[in-house]
């Protein structure tokens, strides 16, 4: 009795071993397909990541930039404060003055500019503003690669220097042709090839252009606007300076109010 | 390769029912894996479609160099494609709730640091990298949300035994057919009902007549 059991279990012990066995190793082959699988891939996703990225520059970089000619601008003076690097624009009997700080990168400014640029023009031409404005590289860091705040900013000033005339329409073009935030900004070919368009060119301005002349004094400008309490707005971590900001006779202003620049021209007639 | 049984994930109660052989946990495991498969699918699809403000948001968590953090923002997106693509036809269960487990849990920790440091996360353009409007930032709830990812991952990773699964299609063509070796095998206890007691990333060879797909 006790025999024939030990021996019925020896076989069934003996046939489970070789199961065990056999699906031991059909169990490891099959992980092993799942895994290289699973590998390949992630791995495919990581390189498609860096091939996308990759050519959304390059897209990015081929773009041309559509040189817009704003007219009437041509009705106003276009002073360069070279102590500023500021740019004044309007005419010099023109009641109100707006102070306007921005970064070229900056998609709420691009809003700002298409929501109100008609206004300020027209009444850049009638007269009843000045406009300073003041650019600014808050947003260096958000190029890949950084530094398209930077390189926007001082090249609308070497416009601004080299041809006054232009720089409203170059600054125009910019804002209705802004690179993704985030992403590859304008290349410094791009920046030139666009101020050419308008006649913007020459060996002064390349050398400013190279030389990064105004870099200094817009980060000065940043740093300035930064620490001044006047251009403080209110965030949810507390007070901040941020883009855009505008001013008014040295006073912010609320410019998400629709009426904000007619208000303003109406009070001051 | 890991032991489950001996391990802290199913030696718990939690664990212990896991393991408990149902077909309805593997229609509830099936339910969770597509769930995972889902959020990486639509979350990677936003990345993907809009890269740019993801790219701001690493920058804004202040985690990497600018350098490291463009490279990051380059490969998340189409890296969590994959996980939802894998997860949706069930490839390597075990493996991908791991892996996704992985990923929530650094998300998590990125909030949490965030929070800590008083950074504010969205878009803007503010001088600390992108701020919000007053009372919009939501950390709570998105650490609430993540956590809540992070228990699918954490199911899958347990009990990676699903239907309509890859995993489960190819654990089930290699079936054993010899009768002999059934009866061997359940008598012996190692059958595998619970898809787990193996260190597959997937479901184990189901017996003959369970039909598992």
């Amino acid at each position: 009795m006790s025999g024939e059991r030990n021996k019925r279990d020896r076989s069934q012990g003996a046939g489970a071993r070789a199961v065990a066995a056999a699906r031991g190793t059909r169990r490891d082959g099959t992980w092993v397909i799942v895994a290289v699988v699973v590998v390949v891939v992630l791995g495919a996703a990581v390189i498609g990541g860096v091939l996308l990225q990759r050519y959304r520059s390059n897209q990015a970089a081929e773009t041309v930039l559509p040189a817009l000619t704003v007219p009437g601008s041509d009705q106003y003076p276009v002073a360069f404060d070279k102590n500023t690097a500021t740019v004044l624009v309007g005419k010099p009997t023109a009641k109100n003055t707006l102070d306007l700080y921005e970064d070229f990168l900056c998609p709420i400014c691009g809003q700002f500019e298409a929501a109100n640029f008609t206004n300020i023009e027209k009444q850049l031409e009638a007269g009843t503003i000045k406009v300073r404005y003041h650019m600014l590289n808050l947003l260096d860091s958000h190029s890949n690669p950084p530094g398209y705040s930077m390189m926007a900013a001082n090249t609308a000033v070497a416009v601004a220097t080299a041809d006054p005339g232009k720089f409203i329409d170059f600054h125009y073009s910019l804002y209705q042709k802004q690179p993704e935030e985030g992403g590859a900004g304008w290349t410094q070919q791009q920046l030139t090839s666009l101020a050419s368009r308008f006649g913007v060119s020459g060996t002064a301005f390349d050398a400013m252009v190279n030389n990064r002349t105004y870099d200094n004094q817009i980060n000065t400008n940043l740093a300035g606007a930064e620490a001044d309490p006047a251009l403080q707005q209110q965030t949810s971590s507390g007070s901040g300076f941020g883009t855009p900001t505008v001013l008014a006779n040295g006073t912010t202003v609320n410019w998400q109010n629709p009426a904000w620049l007619d208000d303003l021209v109406k009070n001051t007639q | 390769m890991i032991k489950p049984e001996s391990g802290p994930l199913t030696t718990t109660p939690v664990g212990s029912v896991l393991r408990g052989k149902s077909s309805v946990l593997d229609s509830a495991g099936t339910v969770v894996r597509l769930g995972l498969a889902a959020v990486w699918l639509i979350a990677g699809a936003g990345k993907v479609t809009d890269p740019g403000t993801f790219t701001v948001a690493v920058k804004a968590y202040e985690v990497f160099p600018d350098g490291v953090a463009s490279l990051v923002a380059a490969i998340v997106p189409l890296v969590e494609v994959a996980f939802g693509l894998l997860l949706l036809f069930g490839v390597g269960s075990r493996l991908l709730g791991v892996l996704s487990g992985l990923l929530l849990a650094a998300y998590i920790a990125g909030i949490v640091q965030a929070w800590a440091r008083g950074l504010s996360i969205d878009c803007g353009c503010f001088s600390r990298g992108g701020q919000v409007a007053p009372g919009q930032t939501q950390y709570p709830l998105d650490i609430l949300r993540d956590t809540g990812f992070l228990l699918l991952a954490a199911w899958l990773t347990i009990r990676p035994r699903t239907r309509l699964s890859i995993d489960g299609w190819l654990a089930s063509r290699q079936q054993p057919r010899a009768p002999a070796a059934d009866a061997g095998v359940e008598k012996n206890g190692l059958t595998n009902d619970g898809g787990f007691s193996d260190s597959d990333s997937g479901p184990d060879s189901p017996t003959a007549g369970k039909g598992q797909s």
